[in-house]
């Protein structure tokens, strides 16, 4: 089932673009969804798909503007919102930055995206280094009118041809998020680390990839289990270059990339792993007016590794009076918008541990309701360059074009703190 | 927005310059670039709302002139597109020149062109569009080959009649197996899925060839495919391992629309094959958390919302990664509400404890929204699981908190429980009594709690006087409180005479000089029981209490079936099947779900759990009703009266004595005359409509369906069943819906009378039955009509 038309509002919900594929509803529908979403934002359960007399309204926020579909029909749901997504992507791609005034200005090339990406309601290309050939923008627009790139009518969709590079270069950055979540009393809840193999490709023709990996699976098949560190990686994820039979076949990761950035490759990792950074919050209460925090940050990762632009986030009660900061490394300070601490450790090298000390008061007066519900959990952001959760480690990337050019591979490493949350007592 | 007087000026400007323009002599070059300017300028005047209709012949002649350079040729068909349908004159002219470009050198400029020309909808064009995308779709170009078949599909929603007739269908179903380019038969999926002639073409041959090309597809494409796939059913297992094993590194991409997709059909392979069905939902589990932990919120709320079906259907499968659904804090309220719900679906025995802690968590939180859900959701738990000791502790430990909002949530679910659970009533209500009723302002919650001190006010002290602030304020308090108290002051009286005669008398005076109906009827009844005889009064009003077993689930299992029938679809995200919210799948049924406008419930039907305490009431007041009538009174009612609620007042007797004949009668040999109807009534469907919405229903019943009977229905797309209907001047006005249920409307005339008669009908499938609402001008033509019209389902 395809969709009727979309909309871009602002957030006040003016149009700024719409287009209409079916012709089955009224372009005043974007009046009602504002209406709507205000209704449910009052109650507090506005979801990303609304539903108001016979229409659905399918929607996405992004800066200061929403993009929006909407259908009578029973559409599939979970696709249109990931489309509205892929085109968002496509607009940042031409535009740099997606907002109203980008948009505004450039309301001509936006309309010819919108002709491409869907017709008739039904989805088509959203690939925006394909549609750059197809729609020029003013700063590079060529003197005569292109062709249709083949790109758009062979099976690779994702590259065209004829693609050229002085030099051959190849980015991959393999980056670790862990998602933590400790519970009050200390014990892990949750652990969870999400990898991705991200890609940058400066390569000319159609060059052909293959990826290796330390992989368990592949490993084991080739009976060499044992002699080398290898991880076993749970739900493996590959962007649509990736030849998938070959995968399962040989676990052999090879594919014709993309031209530029793309995700070659996602997993995830459930079991649970030590917190890399943890941080123990202790609560002395002196007195009704006088309170003190002391925090321990300790780094649980080897020596040879450094954690770099940690951030940790403590939480304060609303009507802290005047915290007073020391710390044994880096900078904290107050910010009373977040109602928190944010302390700063630029370098945070492995198996060490900070303390930082908090003293704050508290109004003397009790507030009108005492308990006001839980304080919200500490926050930790950090990254860990050279330095993979998982183990996971490239073992090659081999680049090769009919040409018969040399191309240059990068390989970066980084862990970073995703979701990363401890409860305080 | 500029003033109208502004605009006029503008227009007129523009209208100059493009005057100057179309007719200017300068350099090839700079005439471009100007005209580019004002059409830039009139497109952007469009899109802020702004009518630029006016100008249709300038812009026309305007662009024509310059035709060569695409970007300005683009922004003409733009602007040709939007205001053809109020220029249907005028839109002649640029048949021409967009059926020229239809033959151009440029297959982009081509496909521009049809693009723009299926777009026009304006109907009686659509004679010149027909042989265009006849030409397009043999096209060399897949660009314009993929453009001519949508256009297929556009030209069919303005004149189906004229696709059909050009057999251009035929063309799309050929090219399906036949075009080499993948988004080409992408497309003509569509085209054909839409048409609703695709299921015809589904066959192992058809699958296979799909399958072995999907790789070629893209990712919107493959969706689509899978979608088409979904529908196949195999002819046996080794077929769909096969497909399943070809399919199986779909999972693994990065499109969460295409591992959607594929789940979409791996789950309905495998319906009629138990044992491969949990396989399949094992295999898919990690997948589809990746998607929720890696995808953005949005995408990932639509995932969810697919992860509670399925964990409504199976809950096993994920009681031991419940720590997947615990919420974090920056996640969007629909997240976390939803994972609430996940999480209340999947606590069994092994992580009810587990899941009530961190439930627990949420309770104390700041969004107070989430806070209450995550009391709901500890209640639902512990009503579930019931072996699990100490989530009745943690629930009582809410009203600790000392949040007006949780102690009221917590009420309500106490009430829940100790429903359910007598014998834990007595650990219960030590907390609850602790409560001052002062504190709880909901009135569902003070509802719950007048409840609680009624039923067991035997082990409270001070119920008596925590009820009496209750019933002083009687006249401020809510309707529900107050049907509530009433009960639960009698209930209260019968435990306690001595203590609770005041408070009797109060309540009882308060009520019976209330205005709201319900509650003063209420208070008549107890009292002319209780002057009657207060042994039966006391058996009536509080008869003996066991536990109750089950309470009605907000969802059928049958309309979860419904909905996962439709997996990968809205009706996921709104919990309720397609036919409640949406225009019918099918084009040919497109009207009948509509027709009847506002009446299709709102498709997010949040369940208002506080109704049952109100539903037990009304329980009661029925049982005493009946109760009444055979012992009590001397009206000779059966008990099986259609009503009993309304009976005890007699109106069901005054009324019975008004019409005719019982309807239910339909063994008597000699019954009533057929009724005569008037040959070719006419009722237009706005009529319909308003009639429908006004008129109330008048009788009601459900048939059960013979076999052939439910093929007849189905045969032919209806058509056979509804002609037959009409033969006995029973009129179609709109028929509709998807396999398994559908949906009629139906109307007829009485012949010697005006009376309207409006039938629905609703026939299921799974249930071979057919349930019947009708609606007349007055009730005895309605009886009859009834009568007759069950006997010809009966007899189809």
């Amino acid at each position: 089932m395809a969709c009727s038309a979309l909309f871009i509002l602002d957030l006040k919900g003016r149009v700024i673009l719409s287009r209409d594929y079916r012709g089955d509803v009224p372009l005043k529908l974007a009046e009602r969804f504002i209406t709507k979403l205000n209704e449910l934002e009052e109650s507090g359960k506005p979801s990303p798909v609304l539903y108001d007399e016979g229409v659905s309204y399918i929607y996405i926020q992004y800066s200061n503007l929403y993009l929006m579909a909407v259908a009578r029909n029973n559409i599939n749901a979970a696709a249109i919102l990931l489309f509205l997504h892929k085109l968002r992507e496509v607009f940042t791609h031409y535009f740099q930055e997606l907002e109203e005034e980008s948009l505004r200005d450039n309301f001509v090339i936006a309309y010819e995206l919108l002709d491409e990406v869907m017709d008739f309601g039904y989805p088509q290309f959203t690939e925006a280094k394909i549609l750059s050939e197809f729609i020029k923008t003013d700063a590079h627009k060529m003197e005569v009118q292109a062709r249709p790139p083949m790109a758009v009518t062979n099976a690779v969709s994702w590259r065209s041809e004829g693609i050229k590079y002085k030099k051959n270069e190849v980015f991959l950055d393999v980056v670790e998020s862990v998602n933590l979540l400790v519970n009050s009393n200390g014990t892990v809840v949750r652990s969870e680390v999400v990898g991705a193999l991200k890609m940058r490709t400066f390569l000319s023709g159609m060059p052909e990839c293959k990826l290796g990996l330390n992989d368990k699976v592949l490993f084991e098949a080739q009976g060499r289990a044992g002699k080398s560190k290898a991880v076993d990686l749970e739900d493996m994820k590959f962007h649509q270059c990736v030849r998938l039979a070959r995968f399962d076949n040989d676990r052999t990761i090879s594919f014709i990339p993309p031209d530029g950035a793309f995700d070659l490759m996602t997993y995830r990792l459930s079991q649970n792993v030590r917190p890399l950074i943890w941080v123990e919050c202790l609560v002395e209460k002196h007195s009704r007016s006088r309170t003190e925090y002391l925090v321990k940050a300790r780094s649980q990762f080897k020596e040879r590794s450094s954690a770099t632009n940690v951030e940790i986030l403590l939480p304060l009660p609303p009507d802290a009076i005047t915290p007073t900061v020391r710390t044994s490394q880096g900078a904290a300070t107050y910010a009373p918008e977040k109602e928190a601490l944010i302390w700063k450790i630029k370098n945070f090298p492995g198996g060490r541990e900070f303390l930082l000390r908090c003293k704050f008061g508290l109004p003397s007066v009790e507030a009108e309701d005492e308990t006001q519900g839980r304080m919200p959990p500490i926050r930790v952001s950090f990254e860990i360059p050279y330095f993979t959760v998982s183990g996971i480690q490239v073992r090659y990337l081999k680049v090769i074009e009919k040409s018969g050019y040399q191309a240059l591979p990068w390989v970066r490493y980084i862990t970073t703190g995703g979701e990363y949350e401890i409860r305080m007592g | 927005m500029p003033g109208e007087g502004k605009s006029r000026g503008e227009l007129g400007e523009i209208k100059t310059q493009l005057a100057a323009l179309t007719g200017s002599s300068g350099s090839k070059g700079d005439a471009v670039a100007a005209k580019k300017d004002l059409f830039k300028k009139i497109i952007n005047y469009m899109t802020i709302g702004i009518d630029m209709s006016s100008l249709f012949v300038q812009v026309m002649t305007c662009g024509v002139s310059n035709s060569e350079d695409i970007v300005l040729k683009k922004m003409l068909y733009l602007y040709l597109s939007t205001y053809a349908q109020s220029n249907p004159d005028l839109t002649l002219l640029t048949i021409n020149l967009l059926t020229k470009d239809c033959k151009d050198q440029d297959p982009t400029i081509r496909g521009l062109a049809l693009r723009s020309l299926c777009s026009l909808r304006v109907p009686n064009l659509v004679e010149y569009i027909v042989s265009p995308i006849s030409q397009g779709l043999r096209d060399g170009h897949p660009y314009m080959r993929r453009t001519a078949v949508m256009g297929v599909l556009k030209v069919y929603k303005q004149d189906s009649s004229a696709v059909k007739i050009s057999g251009m269908l035929d063309t799309v179903r050929e090219m399906t197996l036949k075009d080499a380019d993948a988004q080409v038969v992408a497309n003509c999926l569509s085209v054909l899925q839409q048409v609703g002639v695709v299921q015809s073409m589904i066959s192992r041959v058809f699958v296979y060839a799909m399958l072995n090309r999907l790789k070629e597809f893209s990712e919107w494409a493959q969706c689509q495919v899978l979608d088409v796939i979904s529908t196949y059913r195999p002819s046996g297992e080794q077929e769909v391992y096969d497909i399943m094993n070809v399919l199986d590194d779909r999972l693994s991409h990065s499109n969460s629309a295409v591992v959607m997709a594929t789940v979409k059909v791996f789950l309905h392979l495998t319906l009629s094959m138990p044992a491969t069905h949990q396989q399949v939902l094992e295999r898919i589990k990690d997948p589809l958390i990746t998607l929720v932990s890696r995808d953005h919120y949005e995408t990932a709320y639509a995932v969810l919302a697919h992860f509670h079906l399925i964990a409504q259907r199976a809950p096993i499968i994920f009681s031991q990664i419940y720590t997947s659904f615990y919420c974090r804090m920056n996640e969007p309220s629909y997240i976390k509400q939803l994972k609430l719900e996940i999480l209340t679906a999947i606590a069994d025995e092994t992580n009810a404890y587990e899941i009530a802690t961190e439930l627990t968590e949420y309770v104390n939180d700041i969004d107070e929204q989430l806070a209450r859900e995550a009391v709901r959701a500890v209640g639902t738990i512990a009503l579930e699981v019931q072996d699990v000791a100490g989530i009745v502790e943690r629930l009582l430990g809410f009203l600790e908190i000392g949040k007006d909002f949780i102690t009221a949530e917590t009420i309500i679910q106490i009430k829940d429980l100790v429903r359910r659970y007598p014998d834990i009533a007595e650990a219960c209500i030590s907390s609850v009594a602790s409560i001052s009723p002062s504190d709880i302002e909901e009135p569902e919650a003070k509802a719950a709690f007048v409840w609680i001190l009624g039923e067991h006010g035997q082990g409270i002290q001070d119920a008596p006087y925590l009820l009496e602030p209750v019933a002083a304020n009687f006249a401020a308090e809510e309707v529900r409180v107050r049907l509530a108290l009433l009960p639960a002051v009698a209930k209260l009286f019968f435990k306690r005479p001595p203590e609770s005669h005041r408070l009797l008398g109060i309540t009882l005076a308060a009520a019976a000089a209330d205005t709201n109906q319900d509650v003063h009827d209420r208070a008549l009844l107890y009292y002319r029981l209780l002057q009657r005889d207060p042994e039966l009064a006391k058996r009536i009003i509080q008869p003996a209490s066991a536990g109750i077993a089950n309470f009605s689930e907000e969802q059928s299992a049958e309309l979860r079936d419904r909905i996962f029938d439709e997996f990968n679809s809205l009706a996921v995200c709104y919990k309720a099947p397609s036919s409640s919210f949406a225009q019918a799948a099918n084009e040919e049924g497109g009207e009948g779900e509509d027709l009847v406008g506002g009446s299709p419930a709102r498709p997010v039907k949040m369940v208002d759990e506080g109704s049952s305490l109100l539903s037990e009431h009304e329980q009661e007041e029925a049982a005493a009703a009946e109760h009444l009538q055979q012992n009590g009174t001397s009206t000779p009612t059966t008990t099986a009266t259609a009503a009993p609620a309304m009976d005890f007042l007699g109106m069901g007797d005054l009324l019975g004595g008004l019409s005719a004949p019982a309807p239910a009668a339909p063994a008597v040999p000699a019954g009533p005359p057929p009724l005569a109807l008037r040959s070719q009534p006419a009722l237009g469907p706005p009529e319909f409509q308003q009639k429908w919405s006004t008129l109330q229903p008048s009788a009601r019943f459900t048939q059960q369906l013979s076999a052939s009977g439910l093929g007849l229905i189905e045969a032919n797309g209806h058509k056979d069943f509804c002609t037959r209907l009409g033969l006995a001047n029973i009129m179609t006005m709109a028929s509709g819906g998807a396999p398994p249920t559908y949906r009629f409307y139906f109307h007829a005339q009485r012949a010697e009378r005006d009376t309207r008669i409006l039938v629905e009908t609703i026939v299921s499938k799974p249930a071979g039955s057919a349930s019947v609402t009708i609606k007349a001008d007055d009730q005895d033509t309605a009886d009859h009509f009834a009568s007759q019209f069950k006997e010809r389902l009966a007899n189809l």
